[in-house]
């Protein structure tokens, strides 16, 4: 496909994909890269899909493409759809995934690189005895089912309560830890039984923990209101989500919404893009079944925080707030939630799907906490273990251009099998350890298949978002401990 | 040919199993999912477990059949090292897993399968046909 041929070139990184590209296409597509990424995003199918996600019914303004951009299940990975909640405008489980509320967390320390690096081998391994990966067993909470349901209504509010981390935390976690709507009813049971033991477990794929240090500081004022303004300074991000609980509901309302979404006389050109309008009973079904494996994933990213503190209070004899872990923020990259935007200069309600996108909200907007209301949302954009990853804020054409999204990470440049046979006889552990990360793992395939040279440079990612006014850069950090399932 | 193959793709993986019959493609289609979760000459076949599945069409027919493995394994931590599988009537499945129960002291779990999706899913073949032939994709 010479997508050159298809793609209309605009200003600011954009790249409309016509409306007229395929048949049935309800609005064009927008791609936001440069045009080096665009060559590694044309190699796979990512357009493809974002042509099709333009069949959605009640799609409006753009099917979008994020710059880390890749090729996906139904919806491309660094996608985002929005669709007119009152006009028929559909959901669809395939846009948001079978990892509901997969996302990020980050805490700050007042620790320099200085003072952590002669305990750093220490301090990795207590990490990675405290923080469940949750291979081949459990995590350490057992709850009854009743608990369990009062996670789902409660999100990270639930941990927090049980002394999993403090009211503070919920202030800077996006919807407050608890997005409103869940219903624990519409989980069923099948996603309680096998997910319910996992909660507090990080999981595998590209999920990880990572101790990191400031290496620069890019936009000192928004560094500043975030705690993270001095080079040197030792942070942690977790990056997770909800688990098998959230794998099950994507599960079962698949199979449900993929028969529904013929009855309602659909035809999509994939069927993991399978839909049925918000305002319909399995369209409200799933919204209440995926915000309460949204409010999962907020109490088990809550109760590694917590557990995160701890293992720093082992190694460094030091209670957690003495070492000035106060959490920064923490963000959702893979969810579909109702929102106000404004729309050919009229209000209207919105169901915004990302996936493997995060929300990006300018200055001013209500829902941005009070202590970054003047610099706008903080927005957290992991990179691979080799190099560096980033901080930002919301860019000041994120509402017009994305409806308030930007990118969520690198974006996969090659596949996992290929990453394992591009590192075969490698001693990948080694290598890092060499450039001073130490990273432990469960086993060499893990490791391998996220392997820096798996990924995109995501300096080439956060350039191009800032170019085109979605997220501007605060801090680059650089990673120097990393624990994965 | 029999047997089954990994596939790649760039952010997930994909299985393509290839049988004499539907039913035997289906049992190989398990066999590479469970390649990925554990290596699988560390896998007894010590105990059985039976599975059933009804679906609407051959395509989801072939999704709730993983899927269904995937939440047996990860409520009951079975690991399937060989089956049988029979497809009595139109839409639905009836199985015969042997396999033994994950025993962290002896079984690597390698990876976290969440879930088999229905992008880029084909099954091909007919009644009477010498091969049939899946592909699926899973998310990691």
């Amino acid at each position: 496909m010479a997508w050159r041929e298809v793609l209309k070139k605009l200003e600011g990184n954009r790249w409309e994909l016509p409306q007229s590209y395929k048949a049935g296409m309800r609005v064009p597509g927008m791609v936001f890269a440069d045009e080096a990424l665009l060559e590694v995003i044309a190699e796979d199918q990512a357009l493809e899909q974002v042509a099709n996600v333009a069949f959605l019914p009640g799609i409006v303004g753009y099917s979008l493409a994020m710059p880390d951009i890749h090729w996906g299940y139904g919806f491309p990975i660094g996608g985002v759809a929005a669709t007119a909640v009152d006009q028929g405008g559909v959901v669809s489980p395939g846009g948001v995934g079978f990892d509901i509320n997969c996302g990020v967390r980050l805490l700050r320390t007042d620790l320099t690189e200085a003072e952590v690096r002669p305990r750093l081998k220490e301090l990795v391994a207590t990490l990675f005895s405290q923080v469940p990966t949750g291979l081949g067993g459990g995590g350490r909470l057992s709850l009854s089912p009743q608990e369990i349901d009062q996670v789902l209504r409660q999100g990270a509010g639930w941990a927090v309560k049980h002394g999993f981390g403090v009211p503070e935390d919920l202030e800077v976690t996006e919807e407050g830890g608890c997005i409103a709507g869940a219903d624990p009813a519409a989980v069923g049971e099948r996603p309680k039984t096998r997910g319910g033991p996992q909660l507090g477990t990080v999981g595998s794929g590209n999920h990880f923990l990572e101790v990191q240090v400031v290496d620069q500081v890019l936009y000192p004022e928004a560094a500043q209101a975030m705690g993270l303004s001095q080079v040197g300074q030792v942070a942690v991000i977790i990056h997770c989500g909800s688990r098998g609980l959230g794998h099950q509901v994507c599960t079962d309302f698949l199979k449900l919404i993929e028969a529904a979404s013929d009855r309602y006389g659909f035809h999509l050109p994939d069927r993991q893009l399978a839909a049925v309008p918000v305002n319909s009973p399995e369209g409200q079904s799933y919204m209440g079944a995926m915000q309460a494996a949204a409010n999962f994933a907020w109490a088990n990213r809550q109760c590694l925080a917590h557990w995160t503190r701890l293992a720093f209070e082992q190694v460094f004899g030091r209670s957690w707030t003495e070492l000035g872990m106060r959490q920064v923020y923490d963000v959702s990259h893979n969810l579909a939630r109702l929102e106000e935007h404004v729309v050919n200069g009229q209000s209207m309600t919105l169901c915004v799907h990302r996936k493997g996108a995060t929300r990006a909200f300018p200055a001013g907007r209500t829902e941005v906490p009070l202590q970054y209301r003047h610099i706008g949302q903080p927005v957290l954009i992991p990179g691979d273990m080799g190099r560096y990853s980033f901080l930002a804020v919301a860019g000041d054409k994120a509402l017009e251009r994305s409806f308030g999204s930007t990118c969520h990470g690198a974006g996969r440049a090659e596949s996992r099998t290929k990453a394992k046979k591009l590192l075969r006889g490698r001693d990948l552990k080694k290598e890092l350890e060499e450039q001073g990360i130490i990273v432990m793992a469960h086993g060499w395939a893990s490791l391998a298949e996220e392997a820096p040279l798996a990924y995109k440079d995501v300096a080439d990612v956060m350039r191009v978002a800032d170019e085109a006014g979605l997220s501007r850069p605060v801090a680059r950090l650089r990673p120097m401990g990393v624990i994965k399932g | 040919m029999t047997g089954f193959t990994l596939l790649e793709h760039t952010a997930d993986i994909g299985i393509v199993a290839t049988g004499a019959s539907l039913e035997e493609a289906l049992a190989w289609l398990a066999k590479g999912m469970f390649s990925l979760l554990v290596e699988p000459s560390t896998i007894a076949a010590t105990s059985a477990r039976q599975v059933s599945v009804e679906a609407r069409n051959r395509e989801s027919l072939v999704v709730g059949w993983l899927n269904e493995l995937l939440y047996l394994y990860e409520v009951t931590g079975f690991l399937l090292k060989e089956c049988r599988v029979v497809l009595p009537e139109p839409g639905r499945l009836e199985a015969v897993c042997r396999g033994e129960l994950l025993d962290p002291s002896r079984h690597q779990v390698q990876t976290v399968i969440k879930g088999a999706t229905y992008h880029h899913l084909e099954v091909s073949g007919n009644p009477g046909a010498a091969e049939w032939r899946i592909q699926v994709i899973l998310d990691v």
